[in-house]
C-alpha cells in the first residue's frame, strides 16, 4: 500500500514537475538550405532612399532615387553576382526621403517602374517589355500635396495599381487598364492616415493593400483585397500594442500572406509576425522571432508557394539583414544573416524560384558616415544539395549502351547519402523513375526511360532529382532539374534498289549485258548496288552511312547531306566471288552519336535463268493463255501456268517477264533490234503460274504497226531477280484483234 | 500503530510535496500561456553585448567656471527642458525622438514606428543670449556611430538656424573626415577644422568638451583638444546642444555647461 502511494505520487510529482516547467522555447534555429550567397554595393547607388527590388523570369530588377536626382533601375541575371551599371528612369529630385521609387514584374513578364519626383510632386511610371525596351515615362498623378511612399503592382489582368500616401491623409491610389496612358481618378483606400503601405499583386486578377495606420492609440496593420472598385479593409492586429512596417504577398492558389513588426523592442510583442487570411477572413499571426526589428519585413510567396521572410533585426545590438524561408507544406527554417552588419535601414526583398531554386534578393540602405549606399543580398534558400548537370551539360544526348545519362552535380552543399528522379516533373514518394530513394554517388548514372529515347517531339527532358541526407535529415526543399535532348533513335529509311533500274532511271544505264534493264530491288547480277539512305524526321539531322560486310567491318563512309545519300555502292568484300547472298550492313549515324544498322543483304546472281521448255507458243508443261479484254481487245491478259524456269537464286525463280510486241513473227527474237523489251514484273508467281494483265499490244510498236483485224505476236522472256533473262522464250499469239482502244469519258463542262 | 508511523509520515510529506509542486505548475503554466507567443525560429549566436559601464568621471578640459546647467538625467521629466529639433526637412511621422532612459539622455530614433534615420537631430538647451561658454556631455555609442556638440544656436527654423557644431564618427565607419568642426550658418554649414582620423570607438564612454569665447572655438575629446579655430565672423550667441542622427543606439549623460 505504502509502495503503491509512493509511486503514485511520484507519477503526480513527475507531471506537475512536467507543467511546472517553462513554455518550450522556439526551435533552434534550422539554417540548413539556407545560405547567403554574396552581398555586393550596387554601382552608382549614391543617397538611394528606400530601394526597391523585384525578381521573375530568372532576373532581377532593383529601383532606387540617386544622386537626389534621378531614379535608376539596376538589373542582371537571378544568380549573378554583379550588376552593371544602372538605367537612368527620370528625374527623382530633392529630398531622397520622398522621390522613391517601386518596382513590380507584370503577367507578361513586362517591368514597372513607379517614382516619385517630389519638387513637382509628380509620380511617374515606365515599362519596360519581355525584349528589354523601355517605353515613355507616363503621369500617375500631379499635384497631390506631398505624395511619398509609392508603390506598385500589375494584376495577373494587366491592371496597373499605384499607390501613395501624403502625411496625415489616407492611402491613395490610381489603377490603369491601358499601359498607364489614362488612370482612374484618385481613390483613398480607407479613411486612415496611414505611415507605410504595400501592394501585391495575385492570381485570377486579384490585388491586395496593406498599410500601417494610427488605429486607438496604436499603430496598427490593415490588410485591403481588392473587388474590383476598392479595396475592402481589415484590421489584422490587436491593440496590445504597436505594431508596424507590412508587406503582403499573394502565393499561386490565392491565399493571402501579411508580415509585420513589433515596435516594441523587447517581449511578447516584439519581433516578427506574419498572418495567413483564412477562409473565414480571420489573421491569426504566427510570432517568427523576437527582438527589436526595424523597417519593413518583406513576405513573398515564390511561384513554388514557398514564403521568404527578410527583415532587419537587432539581436546583438547592432543592425544585421535576416532572412527565413518556409518550404511550401513544410516548417519554417532560419533566419541567417548577411555577412556583416552595419548601420542599415529600409531594407526591401523579393523571393522567386531560378532555375537554380529558391533565391532572395534583399536590397538594404547602407549608412558609411556620411552618406548612404545600397547593398544588395543575394540568399539562395536551399544550399543543401546541388543543381544536376546532365553529360557535362550538352545539349544533345544520343543514347549510351546502357541506356542511362551521366548526372554530377558540380557545386554540390552537404553530404547527401541518397537521391530520388524522375524526368520531367518533381519527384514524390508515390511518382518517381528512381525507384524511390537510392544510394546517391557524384556522379551517377541515370536510366533514361525508353519513352524518352523514341520521343520524336525533339523536345529537350528535364531530369528532376531531390538529395537528401538520411544522418541529418537535410532535404533539398525542392528537385533541382536540368534539361537536355534526349535523341535515342537514328530516323531515316534506308533502302536498296536494283542498280539497273535506278541506272535506266537516271539515264545512264550500263553497257548492254544481254541481261533485263531491272530487277529485285535487293539482286544484281553487278557487282555493286544501288543504296539509298533518306532522312525522316531526325531531331538532329544525320551524319554518316557507313557500309560494310558487317558493323565492325566497315568499307566505306559516306557524309550525309541534309536530303541524304543515293548511289551506286560497290559490294562490300567483293572480289568476283560466287553468286549468293552477301552481306551488305550499312550504319547510319546522327549527330547525337546514335547508330542504327540496317542489314540489307545483297544477292549478287550474275547467272542466267533456264527455261527447259525452249520451244515456242503453247508448251508443255508450261503454257501461256492469251485473253483479250472484253471490250478493249488491245488490251490482253496473259496468263502463265506452269513455266519450266530453273534459276539457281532466286526463290520463286521467275521475278518478271521481258516481253515484244511483233506484227510478225520474228526468226531470232534474241537478236531482233526491232523488237522492243518491256519489263513486266510478275506477282503472286506460284509454280511458274502467274498473270499480266491488261498487256497492251501497242507497247513497243509504231502507229503504222496497228492495224486491225491482223495477227500479233508477243515474244516473251523470262527474268529473275537480278535481270539475268532466260535465253529461252516463248511467243502469245494475238489471232485477229481488232484494236479496240480503252476510252476516257471527260466530264462536259459547260460554259 | 508504531509500526506504521514512520510510512505515513513519508506518504504525508511527499504528498504535501506533490500539491504544493502542482499548485506552482497551475499558476505558472497558464502565465507563461498568455504572456508570449514563442518565436518560431531563433536568430543564430551572436556573441553577447557588452554591458554598459559607468559614467567617466574624469572631466575633459575645458570646463571651468561658473555652471549654467548640468543635467545628469536622474528624472526623466527633466526632458522638458530640452528643445528637440531636425536639422534638415523631416514629415512629422519622421521626427526624430529622444527619451531619457535609465538615467541617461538617449537618441530613441524616430517617430511612433520608432525607425531610425540618418537624418541629423540635436537636443538643445539654454538661452538664446549665452555668448561664451563651454558644453561638454558623455557619450555611449551602442550603434547609431555620430556624437557631436553644438554651441551659440539661434534660430526657429532648423533647417535654415545658425550654430557651431562639432561632430565626429565611430572609428568603424568608412567615411571621413570622422571629426569635423564646423560653422553653420543660414542652414550652410563651412568647415573650420577637418580631422581625417580617428573617430571613437564604440562601446565605450567618452567625453566631449566645446568652447566658444569670442571667434575661438576649441574641442577637446576625451580630456585631449583636437580641434581649434578662430571665426574671424562668429556668431554672437545661442543655446548648447547635443547633436547625432536620428539612428537611435546612443546614450548622453553629464551635459553641463559653464561660462569661463
Amino acid at each position: 500500500m505504502l509502495r503503491t502511494s509512493i509511486v503514485a505520487l511520484c507519477t503526480l510529482a513527475m507531471l506537475a514537475a512536467m507543467l511546472a516547467a517553462p513554455a518550450t522555447p522556439g526551435v533552434e534555429a534550422q539554417t540548413s538550405g539556407l545560405r547567403l550567397i554574396t552581398e555586393l554595393i550596387l554601382p552608382n547607388s549614391n543617397q538611394v532612399k528606400y530601394p526597391h527590388v523585384v525578381a521573375g523570369n530568372n532576373l532581377v530588377h532593383a529601383t532606387g532615387n540617386a544622386n537626389r536626382s534621378t531614379a535608376f533601375i539596376w538589373s542582371k541575371g537571378a544568380s549573378e553576382t554583379s550588376f552593371g551599371n544602372p538605367f537612368n528612369l527620370g528625374p527623382a529630385e530633392g529630398q531622397p526621403d520622398y522621390s522613391t521609387t517601386s518596382v513590380a514584374i507584370g503577367p507578361g513578364g513586362s517591368i514597372w517602374v513607379a517614382w516619385i519626383n517630389q519638387p513637382t510632386r509628380t509620380i511617374f511610371l515606365r515599362q519596360r517589355t519581355p525584349d528589354g525596351q523601355w517605353g515613355p515615362s507616363r503621369i500617375v498623378d500631379r499635384g497631390t500635396p506631398f505624395p511619398v511612399s509609392v508603390e506598385v503592382a500589375v494584376s495577373s489582368t494587366n491592371q496597373i495599381f499605384v499607390a501613395w500616401r501624403d502625411p496625415d491623409l489616407p492611402v491613395r491610389y490610381r489603377t490603369s487598364s491601358n499601359g498607364g496612358v489614362s488612370w482612374t481618378s484618385r481613390t483613398d483606400a480607407s479613411g486612415l492616415a496611414a505611415t507605410q503601405l504595400g501592394l501585391a499583386a495575385g492570381p485570377e486578377g486579384r490585388m491586395a493593400l496593406t498599410f500601417t495606420a494610427g488605429f486607438g492609440e496604436k499603430l496598427q496593420i490593415f490588410a485591403g483585397l481588392w473587388n474590383g472598385s476598392g479595396f475592402d479593409i481589415t484590421r489584422i492586429t490587436t491593440l496590445a500594442s504597436d505594431w508596424a512596417d507590412s508587406s503582403i504577398s499573394f502565393d499561386q492558389q490565392g491565399r493571402v500572406y501579411v508580415a509585420w513588426r513589433g515596435v516594441e523592442e523587447r517581449g511578447g510583442n516584439s519581433g516578427v509576425f506574419y498572418a495567413e487570411r483564412q477562409p473565414d477572413g480571420s489573421w491569426p499571426r504566427s510570432r517568427i522571432v523576437g527582438g527589436k526589428v526595424i523597417g519593413t519585413v518583406s513576405i513573398n510567396a515564390d511561384q513554388q508557394n514557398n514564403l521568404h521572410l527578410s527583415w532587419i533585426g537587432q539581436p546583438s545590438g547592432g543592425s544585421q539583414i535576416f532572412y527565413a524561408f518556409k518550404p511550401a507544406n513544410a516548417d519554417f527554417r532560419g533566419p541567417i544573416s548577411s555577412a556583416a552588419g552595419g548601420a542599415l535601414f529600409n531594407a526591401r526583398a523579393f523571393g522567386n524560384v531560378a532555375t537554380s531554386g529558391p533565391l532572395n534578393h534583399m536590397v538594404t540602405e547602407e549608412f558609411s558616415g556620411s552618406g548612404l549606399r545600397t547593398r544588395y543580398s543575394l540568399f539562395s534558400a536551399d544550399s543543401f544539395g546541388g543543381q544536376p548537370v546532365i553529360e557535362n551539360d550538352i545539349a544533345l544526348v544520343g543514347r549510351s549502351p546502357d541506356s542511362t545519362v551521366l548526372v554530377s552535380f558540380p557545386s554540390l552543399q552537404g553530404s547527401p547519402d541518397q537521391i530520388r528522379w524522375r524526368w520531367n516533373a518533381a519527384p514524390t514518394d508515390a511518382v518517381n523513375d528512381s525507384g524511390g530513394w537510392q544510394a546517391f554517388s557524384n556522379p551517377l548514372r541515370v536510366v533514361v526511360p525508353e519513352v524518352l529515347y523514341g520521343d520524336t517531339s525533339c523536345l529537350p527532358a528535364t531530369l528532376f532529382t531531390q538529395l537528401r541526407d538520411t544522418r541529418t535529415g537535410a532535404i533539398e526543399a525542392q528537385a533541382r532539374s536540368d534539361s537536355i535532348q534526349i535523341d535515342g533513335v537514328v530516323e531515316v529509311n534506308v533502302y536498296l534498289e536494283n542498280p539497273l533500274a535506278r541506272a535506266v532511271r537516271d539515264g545512264t544505264p550500263p553497257a548492254p549485258d544481254g541481261g533485263a534493264p531491272g530487277g529485285a530491288a535487293n539482286y544484281t547480277r553487278y557487282p555493286f548496288t544501288y543504296l539509298n539512305v533518306i532522312p525522316d524526321t531526325d531531331c538532329n539531322g544525320l551524319t554518316t552511312a557507313s557500309v560494310g560486310q558487317t558493323a565492325t567491318t566497315i568499307e566505306t563512309t559516306y557524309q550525309l547531306s541534309e536530303s541524304g545519300f543515293a548511289g551506286r555502292i560497290t559490294l562490300p568484300g567483293f572480289s568476283g566471288d560466287a553468286a549468293g547472298a552477301r552481306p551488305f550492313v550499312t550504319v547510319v549515324r546522327d549527330r547525337a552519336g546514335n547508330a542504327r544498322t540496317f542489314d540489307l543483304n545483297v544477292i549478287y546472281d550474275p547467272q542466267k535463268p533456264v527455261l527447259n521448255q525452249q520451244t515456242a507458243g503453247l508448251a508443255t508443261p508450261g503454257q501461256v493463255t492469251v485473253t483479250p479484254h472484253p471490250r478493249y481487245d488491245l488490251l490482253q491478259d496473259l496468263q502463265f501456268e506452269n513455266i519450266p524456269l530453273d534459276d539457281n537464286i532466286y526463290p520463286d525463280e521467275i521475278w518478271g517477264v521481258w516481253m515484244a510486241n511483233a506484227p510478225e513473227r520474228v526468226a531470232d527474237p534474241l537478236n531482233d533490234p526491232n523488237l522492243r523489251w518491256t519489263i513486266v514484273e510478275a506477282f503472286n508467281v506460284r509454280n511458274g503460274s502467274f498473270r499480266v494483265s491488261n498487256w497492251s499490244l501497242a507497247t513497243g510498236l509504231n502507229s503504222q504497226d496497228l492495224v486491225p483485224g491482223e495477227d500479233y505476236y508477243i515474244y516473251i522472256r523470262f527474268l529473275d531477280g537480278a535481270g539475268n533473262a532466260s535465253d529461252g522464250y516463248v511467243v502469245a499469239e494475238v489471232p485477229v484483234s481488232n484494236l479496240t482502244r480503252p476510252l476516257l469519258y471527260a466530264p462536259l463542262i459547260g460554259r | 500503530m508504531k509500526r506504521y508511523r514512520t510510512p505515513v509520515i513519508v506518504s504525508s510529506v511527499i504528498g504535501v510535496l506533490v500539491l504544493a509542486i502542482i499548485a506552482v505548475a497551475l499558476w505558472q503554466a497558464p502565465r507563461g500561456v498568455a504572456q508570449d507567443q514563442q518565436p518560431i525560429l531563433q536568430y543564430p549566436e551572436f556573441p553577447p553585448t557588452p554591458t554598459i559601464g559607468p559614467n567617466p568621471t574624469t572631466l575633459a578640459v575645458l570646463q571651468s567656471g561658473a555652471p549654467l546647467v548640468a543635467a545628469t538625467f536622474d528624472d526623466a521629466s527633466a526632458l522638458s527642458a530640452w528643445q528637440i529639433v531636425d536639422l534638415e526637412f523631416v514629415l512629422p511621422d519622421s521626427a526624430s525622438v529622444w527619451a531619457i532612459e535609465d538615467g541617461r539622455l538617449t537618441q530613441n530614433a524616430t517617430a511612433a514606428a520608432g525607425n531610425p534615420s540618418i537624418q541629423e537631430t540635436a537636443a538643445l538647451i539654454g538661452e538664446t543670449g549665452w555668448t561664451d561658454y563651454s558644453v561638454r556631455v558623455s557619450f555611449y555609442d551602442l550603434y547609431n556611430g555620430t556624437a557631436g556638440l553644438i554651441a551659440r544656436y539661434s534660430g526657429d527654423d532648423p533647417t535654415t538656424a545658425s550654430y557651431y557644431r562639432f561632430r565626429i564618427l565611430k572609428d568603424s565607419f568608412e567615411a571621413t573626415p570622422k571629426q569635423v568642426l564646423e560653422k553653420v550658418a543660414g542652414g550652410v554649414a563651412t568647415t573650420l577644422v577637418e580631422i581625417k582620423e580617428p573617430g571613437f570607438s564604440e562601446r565605450a564612454w567618452h567625453t566631449l568638451a566645446m568652447s566658444v569665447n569670442g571667434g575661438a572655438i576649441t574641442v577637446s575629446l576625451d580630456g585631449t583638444v583636437v580641434a581649434e579655430a578662430v571665426d574671424p565672423a562668429p556668431l554672437a550667441a545661442g543655446r548648447a546642444g547635443i547633436y547625432t542622427r536620428a539612428i537611435g543606439g546612443i546614450l548622453f549623460d553629464d551635459f553641463t555647461v559653464v561660462q569661463p
